[in-house]
């Protein structure tokens, strides 16, 4: 909670300060092409997202099973679970798309990685970029990622990649 | 000495363990969401203001960039320091940054409505320790739409029309050149339809290449004929309008002709490394293929590499397509891993076909100590000194 009313507070301070950078003014108002240093936003107008992961990993990935990182509600519980959260003002929609899991030349291709957002969305396939809509402002949410080896035809090794959250 | 290190490293290592792991959190936060500029004038500098947010507990690295039609207009800078243009921008925990965007709008855009994306991302975390798995990157991001106003000139002369003949499996290009008389970037609409007998077979429109001002450009609208279509004498109807206006209208007759009628015919005219190649490097290898022949053509560099008469690596470039009467560079690539002579010798290899063989020999010297090597000799000396002193005081 306290962290919660933390982010609330940046957010505001972020808001004054775009403002402070000349009047916040009403955008259909007078945002009409001047010249000098005026910006037009409104205080409504901010979207952020935070998750407590840096990078998710599957460990080993036995062939012919689904392995899931398993998630929960709690941010940054520090236990390996992924939560995501809006902080920013406004319910948001989230774009996420995933590179294939390289090892030299040997890959996963990227549609055998899924993500769900329970309550939002279903599993969906990382083949292609995905969106997940309505995370209302300050719920943490579980994001449950996984991996289907089953699909998968690559050699033993180590495979890495990235994954983009955008908003 | 030693007791003492001994207890200070316990020390440091009983920290280390009991320490909390460290946050891994990551957040962005972005406002505002829009801009709008309206009224913007061509040749005018306009300057807004994003602000970017870390909601970390960490400081973190973000980097800024822009998509869209604009996105050439847009640069950012620091709001302390307006003229040293930013790409990258750190922000401490839990702080925002507000980054100066200037919009520079070209003197020669024409009226209209331009948009353009900012986006800041956070810099992707390392895959360190994990065995398989996925780096995150956040990503946020800031709309503007510029509406360009004020009087412009857009006018041009449609300077003359070609269709090339060509084959069946090969587009139809249909040569537009187009001079612009106006004070504002053109781009001037081209219609074709592919006629035989007075039968419309396909029709298509061409819209999206930009000339400047008192610029003369050629614009290419292609065409893929398909299996269906037979050989035979064709017209492309093509009319050219800017505008909303008919610069010119002309029936070009052109043929298709059966597969392999055209000759096909290339040089490899230069082979070539560029820079000079050193130990431990990867030398760029560029063989200049020009084709002479009567069509586009398919082409790749291929070639063998010898060091001291024995063969030692090959290299192979892309396959690219060259026009007719252009010339492209086939890059390929080639690790040197060792001093001494080279020879590189190439051919390409075209529409089934090969040009004659075309060598480049060079020659990598010994590398000299770099200050790496100077680093390493000098710890292995401290090292050697001080276990010197540590026997002799014993």
């Amino acid at each position: 909670m306290k962290r919660i009313i933390e982010i609330l507070a940046m957010l505001a301070i972020m808001s004054i300060a775009t403002s402070a950078m000349g009047e916040t003014v009403d955008e259909a108002d007078d945002c009409t092409g001047d010249q000098s240093i005026t910006t037009c936003a409104t205080i409504e107008d901010i979207k952020g997202i935070e998750v407590d992961f840096n990078a998710l990993n599957f460990k080993k990935i036995i062939p012919g099973t689904e392995s899931t990182i398993q998630a929960n509600n709690i941010f940054n519980s520090k236990d390996g679970k992924p939560t995501i959260r809006n902080i920013g003002n406004f319910n948001i929609s989230i774009k996420i798309n995933a590179t294939d899991l390289k090892n030299g030349k040997e890959y996963i291709p990227s549609s055998s990685l899924f993500v769900k957002i329970p309550g939002l969305s279903e599993k969906l396939d990382l083949g292609s970029e995905v969106t997940i809509s309505n995370l209302a402002p300050n719920i943490p949410y579980p994001i449950i990622f996984s991996i289907n080896a089953s699909l998968i035809s690559a050699k033993p090794g180590n495979y890495k990649g990235s994954i983009s959250i955008k908003i | 000495m030693f007791e003492k290190l001994t207890i200070i490293g316990t020390i440091a290592l009983i920290v280390l363990i009991l320490s909390p792991p460290p946050a891994v959190a990551l957040g962005i936060g972005m406002a505002p969401t829009e801009y709008k500029i309206t009224g913007a004038f061509r040749g005018g500098d306009y300057e807004r203001s994003i602000t970017v947010f870390n909601p970390d507990e960490n400081a973190n690295n973000f980097t800024l960039r822009t998509d869209g039609e604009a996105s050439e207009w847009i640069s950012f800078y620091k709001i302390e320091d307006v003229n040293t243009k930013i790409n990258e921008i750190s922000i401490d925990a839990n702080r925002n940054y507000p980054v100066l965007i200037k919009i520079n709008i070209p003197s020669d855009a024409a009226t209209g409505t331009y948009n353009a994306t900012i986006y800041a991302e956070t810099v992707p975390g390392g895959t360190k320790g994990i065995t398989t798995g996925v780096a995150t990157k956040l990503q946020a991001s800031t709309i503007i739409s510029v509406e360009v106003t004020g009087e412009q000139v857009m006018d041009g002369v449609l300077n003359s029309i070609l269709v090339e003949n060509t084959e069946i499996g090969y587009p139809i290009r249909v040569k537009t050149v187009f001079q612009n008389t106006g004070n504002v970037i053109a781009k001037p609409k081209i219609e074709i339809a592919v006629i035989q007998n007075n039968i419309t077979l396909n029709s298509f429109t061409h819209e999206s290449t930009k000339v400047k001002p008192t610029s003369i450009e050629p614009i290419i609208a292609e065409w893929n004929t398909t299996a269906e279509i037979i050989p035979g004498d064709y017209k492309a109807r093509v009319n050219v309008a800017l505008d909303g206006r008919t610069l010119g209208s002309e029936d070009v007759p052109f043929k298709l002709m059966p597969v392999g009628t055209l000759t096909r015919q290339g040089n490899l005219t230069s082979l070539l490394i560029e820079g000079e190649p050193a130990i431990d490097t990867v030398a760029k290898v560029k063989a200049i293929f020009q084709n002479t022949g009567q069509i586009e053509t398919p082409a790749k560099f291929s070639a063998e590499v010898y060091k001291e008469n024995k063969m030692i690596d090959i290299l192979s470039s892309d396959e690219l397509t060259v026009l007719k009467n252009k010339e492209i560079a086939l890059i390929s690539y080639l690790k040197i891993t060792s001093p001494g002579d080279y020879l590189i010798k190439g051919k390409v290899i075209y529409s089934g076909k090969e040009t004659p063989a075309k060598e480049y020999s060079f020659t990598v010297p010994k590398s000299t100590p770099g200050f790496a090597a100077l680093y390493g000799v000098l710890v292995i000396l401290i090292i050697y000194s001080i276990i010197n002193r540590r026997n002799r005081g014993g």
